[in-house]
């Protein structure tokens, strides 16, 4: 992982990397400072404050964030561009919903390969589903994960796409 | 003229009749329950967690338009597998067809 540091001596980590796109807009969540998002050419990158935890708040700020950076990207298709990997990145820090495994009333079929895979007993696998997000072009997506219930453990993080609606 | 709202309702009945009626799961039928349940405005509905999690478990699997593109050997494997998931997933995936087809919303 990179690092860098702010004017202010903080360090952020790098969560995404796209080389050879210039910078198009920098901008800092006004909330607390907290959450930073950089819109790149075609991409986004986004950074998160070393040693704090708060993901999925912070993180949906930064998709605010991102939006606005993007009414500044001199045009509506680099703000849909810059919304969709940031709102990903939010999904990902959800507590998420139990959609096979224990709790949710359906078998998790593929609890033994996730133990084999991953460790752990088959029994503390389950599958989950964030929240769905709807992008302004209508396209909607979720990312689904399998976690291990007695250690909190996550692994094979999807982005599950839906039919754009109308 | 029907709402988006109502239009998707009818196909998600249709679709669930069609897997209620086959022995074992089409999953293209369980794909398209997929993509409409956001639209019914009830997608977080526990109902659909069967077919979620069997989409999701199974989304290696080329989808009928593509399999041109994969090869016969890939795709044999992928169908067997695919075959023998839906097999053992089929009675609680007729369960939640059948549960949303009772369900209040639809």
């Amino acid at each position: 992982m990179d690092f860098f540091r702010d004017p202010r001596g903080r360090e952020f980590a790098f969560n995404a990397f796209v080389p050879g796109y210039a910078v198009y807009a920098c901008a800092r969540d006004s909330c607390d400072g907290s959450g930073w998002a950089l819109a790149l050419g075609s991409s986004v990158l986004s950074v998160t404050p070393l040693g704090e935890a708060a993901a999925l708040s912070r993180t949906a700020r930064a998709v605010r964030v991102a939006e606005q950076a993007g009414n500044e990207a001199h045009n509506a298709v680099n703000a849909l561009k810059l919304s969709k990997p940031l709102a990903s990145e939010a999904q990902m820090g959800e507590k998420g919903t139990v959609i096979a495994g224990e709790g949710s009333g359906t078998v998790f079929r593929n609890a033994s390969k996730a133990a084999g895979d991953h460790g752990g007993e088959a029994a503390d696998w389950v599958k989950k589903s964030s929240s769905s997000y709807t992008a302004k072009d209508g396209r909607q997506f979720e990312t689904h994960w399998l976690e291990n219930t007695a250690t909190g453990q996550r692994e094979e993080f999807k982005t599950i796409l839906g039919k754009a609606t109308e | 003229m029907r709402t988006e709202r109502e239009a998707a309702n009818l196909e998600l009945r249709v679709l669930a009749d069609a897997v209620l009626k086959g022995e074992i799961p089409d999953l293209e039928d369980l794909r398209s329950i997929e993509s409409l349940r956001l639209r019914t405005g009830h997608g977080d509905d526990p109902v659909f967690f069967s077919i979620r999690s069997a989409v999701s478990d199974l989304d290696a699997v080329p989808s009928m338009s593509r399999r041109t593109l994969y090869s016969p050997a890939f795709l044999a494997e992928s169908d067997a597998m695919c075959a023998a998931y839906l097999r053992d997933a089929a009675v609680d995936i007729k369960a939640s067809c059948r549960a949303l087809l009772s369900s209040s919303w639809l």
